[in-house]
């Protein structure tokens, strides 16, 4: 659950370039990065790092930190 | 039979009336054969190229529901024996499922689109082998004699190839009755120009008995008089001043052409949501309310939010169907690897989305006319979106450097403004049968600077008199204001619905006879021609 934990927010900060600090309190349009653009290559890589996919409607409510983790948790992620 | 005429109104009605008399159990039933009564009526010669797609896609999407069973059946198996599956053993179970699924998924989306394909553009493969067989000087010429184009072809397709990909997906399970499937795919109201709906928005709609309510006949009928005012008395009447002015560019250059493109767009719009309120007013005669297709596209501030508000139903599927899975595709983002070495971290970062934006805007123009000009516009497009894309942040970083207040009404009227012009400039070339016919608009465009015609009458010579014009001018004021209420909330309907039944008849029987006596009709025209019918 730990290691999820931290794979999450490696990748959430590497995608958005921001710091892990910065990841938890990302918002998505508020944040610089992440915009339509770094919308796409977070979920790409929020999906390469934890092998699922997400849904259109999925992609559309995933618009902060912790709603990506509800988000996985509902795929069977343990996180 | 054509949606603005007797007939369809004598339909409409003996159609209510049936489906509001049979029992509760019978009600669905009542609404499927009415729907292939009307789909027979007006397109009996085609009903083939439907049973094709309503079996097929039936029948895949039960295959493919047994295969999703499979998956959670196997587990429990395996938990039945005391044996835990690791998370590696369950993504190559997933994995050998969705291979089969893909297999069937791909053969019905090459079947269904290959039909969609073949009866719209079944011409140009045979130009093409009549254009390489005239270059090679082979003396054979292969002949087309044409398809009958079925009625709502596109409309099935994308929401029966909808259906397919969501159960592929698994977002719900597949509907066992062929009947019940079929009524979601010939729903007679939406067949005409959509909206394109999904199954887990409409279907319960479709199957649920829905008893008398006059609510339901009252706020149909509205909207059915709401889509026949911009259709009768805004757009057919501006489809008269424009195709003057298109028909000729020779004779009207300049501002008459400057004019004919920025009315087309208001055209387009008023003829296609104008139909779209005639069949969403339809189906709500019945209790059933198919997805908004237009939240005034023209009240949007940039690119991406005006394709969130036009045609909303269409652009939502290239997003979900098309737009998500090439973005997230591995040969996308590989492609955007090497990007990133040789054209640098940012720009390679950016380019799956880029790309599969401009890809999007090209496919929606193919379909909508695979003409040289009309290709060339959805190229335009899909690069105007991705630059905007691409420069969103930059825009916003410009702003606060530059010290523009955005919090204002001004900014807002320009960003509108700025919108509305860059889509609606290639509406100049709408006509154009070819690349070089477009050029010859452009020509004309540049021509003669003429700013005159605005003020001299000279806008009264093109099929439409000075008391017309003004008809028009004052119908469109009452479209922006509505719109401008209900983009701030204001829902005029329920407004109007608050009032005394008398007061609520009166505003109805003026605003149809407000049709009656403004609209655009009687010898001559052409009712059955909404521009969005033919696709």
């Amino acid at each position: 659950m730990e290691e999820n934990r931290k794979r999450y927010k490696e990748t959430f900060a590497q995608a958005l370039e921001i710091s892990a600090e910065e990841a938890e309190t990302a918002e998505f349009q508020k944040t610089e990065k992440w915009d339509s653009i770094g919308h796409m290559m977070l979920i790409a890589a929020l999906e390469e790092a934890f092998s699922v996919e997400f849904e259109p409607e999925e992609m559309l409510t995933f618009d902060s930190f912790g709603k990506g983790i509800g988000l996985l948790q509902e795929k069977g992620i343990a996180i | 039979m054509s949606v603005i005429s007797v007939k369809f109104a004598v339909f409409l009605l003996l159609a209510a009336v049936l489906y509001y008399t049979a029992p509760s159990r019978w009600r669905w039933k009542i609404l499927l054969a009415e729907s292939l009564c009307f789909y027979l009526i007006c397109s009996v010669r085609a009903i083939l190229f439907f049973c094709i797609t309503a079996v097929s896609i039936w029948y895949a999407a039960l295959r493919m529901d047994r295969i999703n069973e499979e998956y959670p059946k196997e587990l429990a198996a395996c938990e039945a024996e005391g044996k835990k599956m690791t998370r590696q053993e369950k993504l190559e179970l997933k994995a050998r499922e969705d291979k089969q699924k893909r297999k069937i998924l791909l053969l019905l989306l090459a079947l269904n689109f290959g039909i969609l394909f073949f009866i719209k553009y079944g011409e140009i493969p045979c130009r093409i082998l009549n254009g390489v067989c005239a270059a090679l000087q082979i003396g054979y010429e292969l002949e087309y004699g044409g398809v009958m184009v079925p009625l709502g072809i596109s409309y099935y397709t994308f929401q029966a190839t909808g259906y397919l990909i969501d159960i592929y997906r698994r977002k719900m399970r597949a509907q066992r009755s062929l009947p019940r499937l079929t009524l979601f795919f010939v729903f007679f109201p939406q067949l005409v120009q959509g909206p394109i709906s999904r199954y887990d928005e409409l279907a319960d709609q479709l199957y649920r008995p829905h008893d008398f309510c006059f609510r339901n006949i009252r706020s149909g009928v509205e909207l059915m008089a709401w889509g026949l005012f911009k259709k009768l008395v805004i757009s057919d009447r501006i489809a008269i001043m424009i195709n003057a002015i298109f028909g000729a560019p020779e004779k009207y250059g300049g501002c008459y052409l400057l004019f004919a493109t920025v009315f087309s767009m208001l055209q387009l719009y008023t003829d296609f949501s104008g139909g779209i309120d005639m069949m969403r007013g339809a189906a709500e005669i019945f209790g059933i309310y198919p997805p908004e297709n237009f939240v005034r596209p023209f009240f949007a501030r940039d690119q991406s939010e005006y394709w969130r508000r036009w045609h909303i139903s269409l652009n939502n599927w290239w997003r979900d169907y098309i737009f998500y899975p090439l973005t997230l595709s591995k040969t996308f983002n590989r492609l955007g690897r090497h990007a990133r070495k040789l054209l640098g971290e940012q720009f390679g970062k950016k380019l799956p989305v880029l790309m599969a934006v401009i890809v999007i805007r090209v496919i929606n123009s193919i379909w909508h006319g695979a003409t040289g000009a009309s290709i060339l516009g959805g190229l335009y497009y899909g690069v105007l979106l991705a630059l905007s894309f691409y420069f969103e942040n930059t825009i916003k970083e410009a702003t606060v450097r530059l010290r523009i207040r955005t919090d204002c009404i001004s900014w807002r009227i320009f960003q509108t403004v700025r919108t509305f012009l860059l889509i609606a400039a290639p509406r100049l070339t709408s006509q154009a049968q070819s690349l070089s016919d477009g050029a010859r608009y452009v020509k004309a465009l540049f021509r003669e600077w003429n700013p005159w015609i605005f003020f001299d009458g000279s806008l009264f010579s093109l099929g439409v008199s000075r008391a017309q014009f003004t008809v028009v001018m004052i119908a469109l004021l009452l479209l922006f204001a509505v719109s401008l209420l209900q983009e701030r909330g204001i829902v005029i309907r329920e407004s109007l619905a608050r009032q005394n039944l008398v007061f609520q008849g009166a505003v109805m029987l003026c605003f149809l006879y407000a049709v009656v006596l403004f609209g655009t009709y009687g010898s001559g025209y052409d009712a059955s021609a909404f521009t969005y019918a033919q696709f």
